[in-house]
């Protein structure tokens, strides 16, 4: 589909922050031919833990404000913040989201595990407790 | 870092922003039709009191807490800058001994947008999303969840809360409950006596209509109201709260004979006029309250209204006998 506006060329997607071992990312904008993780970047809009948190949640954040005002001026949306978008109710859910659920459906029909759970957390006394409280609800 | 963090958030926002945002809440919820008798809080007559009776223990508001500890200094001034000093302390005085809001519960949050069956099992943990846009105050930041399952929600309102605190922290705020709010430990602290903290930290950590502020706060007063040692909040933010909460609780007995034995009978009539404001809102003060002296009408309340009126009744024949023995000495 052609696009209009002022930011044709630019794209937003995901840039590797973090470390080795420990991925973190930022949603940022930038002219689409630049490297996401060593580039020039226009703007951070937002972040994306992968990993979970004592609360077993893996963390967005958006400002929405402004991914309005660039999706509107034409940039355009890597695959893997639609995803993100689509799980938030932003988009409609990518299509990514409905494959890799179904995929994982069949994984856990046929017995298989889906990942290695993440490592035992450091959890503050009172914490664990809570979270088995909520475990077991 | 903890108690400079306490001293700094001690100075809050202005009183009026604070009452501003939570007299709304109140209001709103006022639209059905159980009025909530906290809303009274927000009644221009029943701050006025609760102001009143707090007490302008000069010594005991300036007194060095937490970090705060510098030495007092002495300089000669004009009669201007004399002015403009005292309405410096007088303007720091009441910011001090702001009382924080007594409200009901925020009710919980049970909102569902979408649930779709074809995203079930999508990854094994759920997504928190946070809306980050500037200039959108914190309580209407939207604030999603899309659980295992699929489902698409609203935080609750502890997750809501945990995520302003991450991406938006509050000084002195920790992420999670610190300790000393569970019950083993804040019966420990409650056992040597430090109300003040307490309430202070719970003040620092806990929005005012949260339910572990309530807990935490009512928690308080009630163990002071059964050992009757209010004294020791008189002159802090936290005296009008508390004497407004067990107002509210019908339980105000020791509270009053407490009163009546620091020689405050009027704190103790006005704090009589806010029950009546509070549960009689229809039929308002009784029949020539206003002209009643202080003890006849503290003993009229005694008879009519109070759960325990001999104790009260007690301590204000031990406050006449003192002034008739002060008077004959």
């Amino acid at each position: 589909m052609p696009r209009f506006g002022l930011n044709v060329g630019l794209a937003i997607r995901l840039a590797r922050r973090g470390c080795t071992n420990r991925p973190f990312y930022h949603i940022i904008v930038q002219n689409a031919h630049r490297n996401p993780d060593t580039g020039k970047v226009l703007e951070e809009i937002g972040s994306y833990d992968p990993m979970v948190n004592r609360y077993k949640e893996k963390l967005v954040s958006v400002n929405f404000d402004r991914l309005k005002f660039y999706y509107a001026s034409g940039a355009t949306i890597h695959k893997d913040v639609s995803h993100l978008l689509g799980l938030s109710g932003f988009f409609p859910i990518s299509p990514k989201t409905i494959i890799d659920a179904q995929r994982n459906r069949e994984k856990l029909a046929a017995g298989e595990k889906l990942n290695d759970e993440p490592p035992e957390l450091l959890l503050h006394e009172t914490l664990k407790s809570e979270i088995e409280k909520k475990r077991t609800e | 870092m903890l108690l400079s963090h306490l001293t700094r958030n001690l100075r809050f926002n202005s009183g009026a922003t604070w009452c501003r945002k939570f007299s709304r809440t109140v209001l709103a919820l006022n639209d059905t039709k159980n009025v909530s008798k906290y809303a009274m809080f927000f009644d221009k007559r029943v701050q006025h009191i609760l102001t009143d009776i707090t007490g302008r223990d000069e010594e005991k508001i300036y007194r060095p807490r937490y970090r705060d500890t510098a030495k007092p200094t002495y300089r000669l001034v004009t009669d201007k800058e004399l002015e403009k000093l005292k309405s410096d302390a007088e303007e720091k005085i009441q910011k001090t001994l702001q009382i924080p809001p007594v409200l009901d519960e925020k009710p919980d949050v049970n909102v569902i947008l979408s649930k779709d069956e074809a995203l079930a099992e999508h990854d094994q943990f759920n997504y928190v999303f946070t809306d980050i846009s500037y200039n959108i105050p914190h309580e209407k930041r939207t604030v999603t969840v899309r659980e295992k399952d699929g489902t698409l929600r609203l935080a609750t309102n502890d997750e809501h809360k945990r995520m302003i605190q991450v991406y938006f922290p509050g000084e002195g705020r920790k992420h999670y409950m610190p300790n000393m709010f569970t019950e083993k430990h804040l019966e420990r602290l409650l056992e040597e006596g430090e109300y003040e903290y307490i309430l202070d930290r719970a003040c620092v950590q806990f929005d005012p209509d949260e339910t572990d502020y309530i807990r935490v706060t009512r928690r308080v007063y009630e163990y002071i109201a059964d050992r009757s040692d209010f004294m020791k909040l008189y002159s802090t933010r936290h005296f009008g709260a508390a004497a407004f909460f067990l107002t509210v609780q019908k339980n105000i007995d020791s509270f009053i004979a407490v009163l009546i034995n620091s020689n405050l009978l009027h704190s103790a009539k006005s704090l009589i006029d806010v029950y009546y404001m509070v549960h009689n809102q229809e039929q308002g003060l009784p029949k020539e309250w206003s002209n009643l002296s202080d003890e006849e009408a503290i003993m009229m309340f005694a008879k009519q209204e109070a759960k325990d009126g001999s104790r009260i009744e007690l301590a204000l024949q031990v406050y006449k006998e003192n002034v008739e023995r002060e008077m004959s000495s």
